[in-house]
Formats: structure tokens, sequence, C-alpha cells
């Protein structure tokens, strides 16, 4: 099981943050580019999901897989969105993905009065807590297929 | 962090519902003071730091009559600082200050390795330059928490490294009748005299 890589968006679309760990093939295009991809791709999903749903939706879109890598997502009330990407072996990380935002971000970001908010995060602090985390989590791992 | 909301019968103690609130009201306080000054040469930094210590002085003064109700008269220069160390860090910060050392001869140093205000902005030398601004109205609370305890003093803060506030030097605590006796050259001159000796833990 390995993390491949991570996005973090806010409400508007801004990429506030981009990591990647065990990514092997990049896209190709400039990272402003895939950034607005990614970001489209889940809005559009997202309003899909959401109006395609035979049965009132709790959640809404959780998560999508491919044959090689599985996309998992959580959206917070207030329009902030985390992004993982992963191995197929990896289960739900809702709560991974909640810690994030909420232990990561909110700690290190919103409360940090030197860091502009709906700019990409300048942060050191939140970006080697992060690194730290993601690399302590049990499903982190070099072994991808 | 939360508890009472109001003293109930058995006379508990007003409880701030969440430190957050105080950490991010201070942020916007600091924000709206150091927001680009028109006025170039109007001396704008030094005219928000004071004004910063002003707040935290009155805030101080307060906290300093209110806190203290169940402890018996502050009149010993220690007894004041282990009130600020304790009593009134724990109000603030909800926890208690990590050292207390003094040379004996009026010149203290208060510290505290993880600094509230200090945390979110990290451990490395990133955001260095931009902490005293984050430390003037807490100078200006503990001058004003010692001013109603009835000792005069100058607070100045450093950080040599975050989030650790390494020094809160309070000098020349003296009675405050002393003090306004003496005039404020001396009392420069008592604190640059106390500095240059060895401080020793208590």
């Amino acid at each position: 099981m390995t993390v491949h890589n991570l996005y973090l968006f806010d409400r508007n679309g801004v990429c506030l943050h981009y990591s990647e760990w065990h990514r092997k093939k990049q896209a190709g295009i400039p990272k402003e580019e895939e950034y607005k991809l990614m970001y489209g791709m889940l809005f559009s999903i997202r309003s899909f999901v959401s109006k395609m749903s035979p049965l009132d939706m709790k959640d809404g879109f959780l998560s999508f897989q491919t044959s090689r890598y599985k996309l998992h997502y959580y959206e917070t009330p207030t329009g902030i969105k985390v992004v993982m990407n992963t191995d197929l072996g990896v289960g739900p990380i809702r709560d991974v993905l909640h810690h994030i935002y909420s232990a990561l971000y909110v700690e290190f970001v919103v409360k940090n009065p030197l860091c502009p908010l709906g700019q990409t995060v300048q942060s050191e602090l939140f970006r080697s807590r992060l690194d730290s985390y993601v690399r302590s989590l049990p499903f982190f791992s070099a072994r991808a297929g | 962090m939360g508890g009472k909301c109001w003293p109930g019968a058995r006379g508990e103690r007003w409880r701030m519902a969440d430190a957050v609130l105080f950490e991010f009201l201070h942020t916007e306080m600091v924000a709206e003071l150091w927001a680009p000054d028109p006025d170039p040469g109007s001396g704008g930094k030094k005219k928000s730091l004071s004004v910063l210590e002003g707040l935290g002085f009155r805030v101080g003064q307060a906290l300093g009559e209110r806190l203290p109700r169940e402890t018996l008269a502050v009149r010993e220069e220690l007894d004041a600082l282990k009130f600020l160390c304790k009593d009134l860090w724990a109000a603030m910060f909800q926890k208690h200050m990590d050292g207390l050392r003094t040379n004996h001869q009026g010149t203290y140093v208060l510290q505290d390795n993880s600094f509230p205000l200090l945390i979110p902005m990290g451990s490395g030398p990133q955001y260095l330059e931009e902490a005293p601004k984050f430390l003037a109205f807490t100078c200006g609370l503990l001058c004003g928490a010692l001013h109603t305890l009835g000792f005069q003093s100058l607070v100045t803060a450093s950080v040599a490294s975050l989030p650790a506030c390494k020094s809160l030097g309070v000098g020349c605590l003296l009675p405050l009748n002393v003090v306004q006796a003496l005039g404020h050259p001396h009392l420069w001159s008592l604190i640059s005299a106390g500095k240059g000796n060895q401080i020793n833990k208590l």
C-alpha cells in the first residue's frame, strides 16, 4: 500500500498545497494546469454524483478508483477540499483527511496570523508536519504496484 | 478547555469558552495595528507596539484585580512573580510558565518554551523577525498586573527560536511608591546595573 500525492484546494479552486511522495509518472503539463484540471474534474464529478444519486446523500462523493490508483476526497463545510491519491489497497481514509484538515491546516495555517488565507500555504511548519503525518500512516509505503 | 459559563452556587470561576477566541482576537488586533501606514515617517511600528502594550497593560490591571481574590496580599516580589507565572498565565493561556530566574537584584527572567501565540508560526527561523509584535500585548499584560499588585516594572520580551519566548525580562521590581520617589532616570540606571549580573534559577 502506498500514498502517491495530496492536493489541498479552497472553495474557489485555488490549490493551497500540493505534496507528492511516491509518484512515478508526472502529468506532463505545468503544475498550475494540473491543479485546474484536478479541481475541475472534482467539481464536475461531485455535481454529477449528487444529481444522479437515487437516494438522499449524506456525505456525497467520497472516492473513485481506476485500475491503478484510488482518489480519496474530503470536503469541509467551508469548502476546503482534501484530495489524496493512494494505491488500490487503501480502504476508506475519511478520518485521515479530516485530521489533515482539522489538526494540521486549521492549527498551522488558519491559526497562523502570518499565513494569508486563500493563498498557497508558505508555512514550513505546516509542510513538515503534514509530511511527518503522512509518512507515519500505516499505509504509507514505497512498495507501490 | 470549555467549562462553566457563569459562576455557580459553589463559586466556580468564569472560564473562557475556548482559548482560540483570544488567539484570533489578538491576531486581529496585531493585524489592524500593523496595517500599512500611509505616512511612513510617523513612527508607525513603534507607535503600534506601544498601543498594543497599552491595551495589554489595561487588561493586566483588570486581571491583577480579578484573579488574586482568594490569595493573600502579595507583598514580596517573588510572590508577585509566582502569581504571574502560575495564576495569570493559567488564566490567559491554560498553562504555567516554564521557568523563572533572577539575579536577586530586581531583574527576573520568565521563560515559556511554547508560548501559545507563537506556536502556529513554527519552530524555525521563518517568522522570527515577525515575532516581537505578537509579544507586545503580553508584555503590557505583565506590566499591568504588576502595577495593580503595587510593583513598577519594565517588561521586555525576546525570542531566540520559535515558539519559545526565551525571556520576558521583568526589570527592577520595586514597590510602587519607592519608584515614584526615585523617578525614571534612576529606574533605568537600576535596570541597566542589574543586567550584567549572573541570573540564577530560583
